[in-house]
């Protein structure tokens, strides 16, 4: 084997990794236990590493448990998944599918059922950027809204709505069912999740005792440069990096940053 | 061919899963039963131990009672019978496709209850079918069921097809064809509870129409058969068996799916 190809394989390795990491925070966060998934491009392909189905615990997904599949949703390998093979993809891998057709920047999507951002889109409210120069970027800008079914996306038809409805946006709502997160890599998506997870709660406990005070842009200036250049967010370091260790240590604080 | 006797084992251990997770969903700390009919009998398997914690339950924690309240098999432990065992048998006596109820005192369905208004599906249809319809409200109960003419007023409120009853000022009824769908129902029934009460403080939460729930709502007391998926079976209870194994996950989880 090349040394190129050597490193290829690692850089497949890394990539997968970091997906299985995803799942993990999401659900030391509490933005999930079973159902949801986060994918990511394999770059340069067609193909994506995403969590399968029957869905295996997002606090223990590993790297080997995850499979790739192809745009068109074929599944190219499982080899290395869960119970020696015997997994499939989950129905609604067109979410995940269509927007990496749609945009050939995108490198990650996740999607989840997180309670507050879930539940400000079934109450037709808005979440706003409230809380930290950082954490509030993730929300800078309003969220897209897929809003005219209700159904699972497991269609490309609906896979292909919801991609358009995501045109540029960081985060969409699929109201009365989640969330889609889409960006330039898991890092990204990822804290974005858990962004706008905490700025939806700090939004809905604020707005019922008085009137919203909002981060002025000026101050996002820093974090929303970082995205525009798709840098990993600063709090990816000490999420995977401590948290993914010590889950113990978000016990108190729900989504808190 | 299993035997009589693992069959009967088996049920057993359902039932006590059922109860333990009560304790994992937040649906009770030790208030609260998981009953199962014994199929083929006039009689059910439920916890016989008031002194054990729902989370501890074990399958010798549990008694075998016949529909008039006469202890066929004791808990070792606990040879005395439980307060609100008619409420379970005259559910299965008016029901024969329900095999399993629990009855909980649940904190956000009871709220709705007390506050006179209706739990509404909003999030995930799959999940929030069990809200498709507003559940009946018995309220005449401010203490437990102990005897058979209340039992039998909420059974008859609990007519084919419905799925849950709100006991005012007291809890919840779920029943369901196992006891891994009446548990669970009544865990999604919470956190769909839990979710219209947060959107409602904002506004008018946006309900799923019918139409998306209304395949799930008719497949409801169906024979229950496993979710087989390009030839990939899942089990009954999901992954409600790893929660089980590791109640100590369940603090990051609040309600989210």
């Amino acid at each position: 084997m090349t040394s190129n190809a050597t490193q290829g394989v690692r850089d497949l390795q890394d990539l997968r990794e970091t997906v299985a990491i995803s799942h993990r925070l999401l659900y030391h966060t509490g933005l999930g236990t079973t159902r949801g998934h986060t994918s990511a491009r394999i770059p340069s392909t067609d193909t994506f590493i995403i969590k399968p189905w029957p869905h295996i615990q997002m606090h223990r997904t590993n790297a080997n448990d995850l499979i790739v599949m192809d745009l068109d949703g074929n599944i190219i390998d499982r080899d290395g998944a869960i119970n020696g093979g015997f997994v499939t993809k989950v129905s609604e891998w067109p979410i995940h599918a269509e927007l990496y057709k749609a945009y050939p920047e995108l490198g990650a999507v996740t999607h989840t059922h997180q309670k507050w951002a879930s539940m400000i889109g079934i109450a037709g409210a808005t979440v706003l950027p409230v809380v930290g120069a950082e954490p509030a970027a993730s929300v800078a800008e309003p969220l897209a809204m897929f809003d005219e079914d209700k159904a699972l996306i497991r269609s490309i038809e609906q896979g292909k709505q919801v991609a358009q409805k995501m045109k540029g946006a960081v985060a969409c709502h699929l109201q009365n069912h989640g969330m889609v997160f889409a960006g330039p890599n898991v890092e990204t998506v990822t804290m974005d999740a858990i962004h706008i997870e905490y700025q939806a709660e700090m939004t809905w406990r604020a707005r019922l005792i008085g009137e919203v005070g909002v981060v002025p842009k000026l101050y996002m200036e820093q974090a929303l440069e970082r995205r525009a250049k798709s840098e990993v967010s600063e709090a990816w370091e000490h999420y995977w990096k401590w948290v993914d260790q010590h889950p113990e240590s978000l016990r108190l604080r729900s989504a808190d940053v | 061919m299993t035997s009589n006797n693992e069959q009967h084992q088996a049920l057993r251990e359902q039932v006590a899963l059922g109860t333990r997770l009560m304790h994992h969903y937040s649906l009770g700390s030790y208030q609260g039963h998981v009953s199962a009919r014994v199929l083929g009998t006039e009689t059910m398997i439920i916890r016989g131990r008031p002194d054990v914690s729902l989370e501890r339950v074990q399958a010798t924690d549990l008694m075998v009672v016949d529909f008039d309240g006469n202890i066929v098999e004791s808990s070792p432990e606990y040879p005395r019978t439980v307060v609100s065992l008619p409420l379970h048998a005259e559910i299965y006596r008016a029901r024969p496709e329900v095999n399993a109820v629990i009855h909980s005192h649940q904190k956000w369905c009871t709220v709705f209850g007390i506050a006179g208004r209706p739990v509404l599906p909003v999030l995930h249809p799959p999940t929030a079918s069990i809200a498709a319809e507003h559940w009946p409200v018995y309220d005449e109960t401010q203490g437990a069921l102990d005897d058979v003419t209340k039992a039998k007023a909420v059974a008859r409120l609990m007519g084919p097809g419905v799925v849950a009853c709100h006991l005012r000022n007291h809890g919840m009824v779920f029943v369901g064809t196992t006891v891994s769908k009446a548990v669970l129902g009544a865990a999604d029934a919470e956190e769909q509870a839990e979710i219209t009460w947060q959107a409602m403080l904002l506004g008018t939460p946006e309900v799923i129409q019918h139409v998306y729930l209304q395949d799930d709502v008719a497949k409801r007391f169906d024979p229950p058969k496993p979710d087989v998926r390009d030839g990939v079976a899942r089990g009954e209870w999901g992954n409600q068996e790893w929660l089980d194994e590791h109640p100590d996950a369940s603090w990051v989880r609040g309600i989210s799916l």
